[in-house]
């Protein structure tokens, strides 16, 4: 019976014990889950960044006035009676526009 | 699949991490290093494991993230020019290192060649790898492997020469 539990002999001189290789394996394969799924977490964060910046950027970009308009209004009107025009009938406006238009008279809920 | 992966990855570190040390504290000469170098080596091979396409052994495709890891970080803390003899010591500082005055002499003697000669020339002496698999993990011929080590095994015998201290010769 062989009861010989030291490491076999190496040429290096190197002698790995195997509580220390299965600890070592051990930490080394949680170590590099752990960083996958930091990673992962870092991706979707990033992704959600994005898309919530993509979004804000649209929204601000159609809510922006136009500096110059390609051609110039005959008649301006006020915000008051843009709105008062609206509740008789006389215009009809696209959602978007009706949702700046209210926007602009101060009403936040439709 | 993912878990297949992971399973055969844990299994991979497994069999595998007592080697990888030893390659890492061979290059890197330090216990906390080697282990380090392990760690991140681990991390990498994991971050790229699908990347595998199979033109090699896992295992082998696996001690090249090890070398290479070990290489880096070895460039990374390379220490001020010293002539301190204590801080010259060319043996690995580990609890698992253990050697007499031939091995010793034969560490001084590999630390003296070139890089690419001193790594054939352990991964083929000390490991005992088939020049194939070498060939491999350095990305290099099979051919300029020969020549390195045999380039390697002259010099290391004229370095410890005086000692009265030989290799066995190996083709």
């Amino acid at each position: 019976m062989n009861l010989n539990t030291a490491p076999p002999k190496r040429r290096d001189g190197i002698y790995v014990p195997a509580n220390f290789a299965a600890e070592l394996a051990e930490r080394a394969s949680r170590a590099a889950v752990a960083a996958s799924q930091r990673r992962v977490r870092m991706r979707r964060l990033t992704w959600t960044a994005t898309a919530v910046a993509a979004v804000f950027a649209g929204v601000v970009l159609s809510l922006r006035p136009q500096t110059v308009p390609a051609v110039a209004p005959a008649t301006q009107l006020t915000v008051d009676e843009a709105w008062s025009a609206l509740e008789q009938g006389d215009v009809t406006l696209s959602n978007d526009e009706l949702l700046e238009l209210a926007e602009l008279h101060g009403i936040t809920t439709l | 699949m993912h878990l297949e992966a992971l399973s055969d990855f844990t299994q991979l570190v497994q069999r595998h991490a007592d080697q990888w040390y030893r390659v890492a504290l061979r290059i890197l000469l330090d216990h906390g290093s080697a282990q380090d170098c392990v760690q991140d080596a681990s991390i990498k091979m994991w971050s790229n494991w699908s990347s595998f396409r199979g033109d090699a052994q896992r295992s082998t495709w696996a001690y090249r993230f090890v070398v290479n890891e070990a290489l880096s970080a070895k460039r990374r803390s390379r220490p001020v020019a010293t002539t301190d003899p204590a801080e010259l010591a060319a043996v690995p500082d580990s609890p698992y290192f253990e050697a007499d005055a031939v091995l010793t002499a034969l560490y001084a003697a590999v630390a003296l060649l070139p890089e690419q000669q001193r790594l054939v020339f352990q991964f083929r002496y000390f490991d005992e790898l088939p020049y194939a698999d070498i060939a491999q993990i350095l990305g290099t011929s099979q051919g300029g492997l020969k020549a390195n080590y045999h380039h390697a095994v002259t010099k290391i015998k004229k370095t410890m020469v005086g000692l009265n201290l030989d290799l066995h010769s190996e083709s």
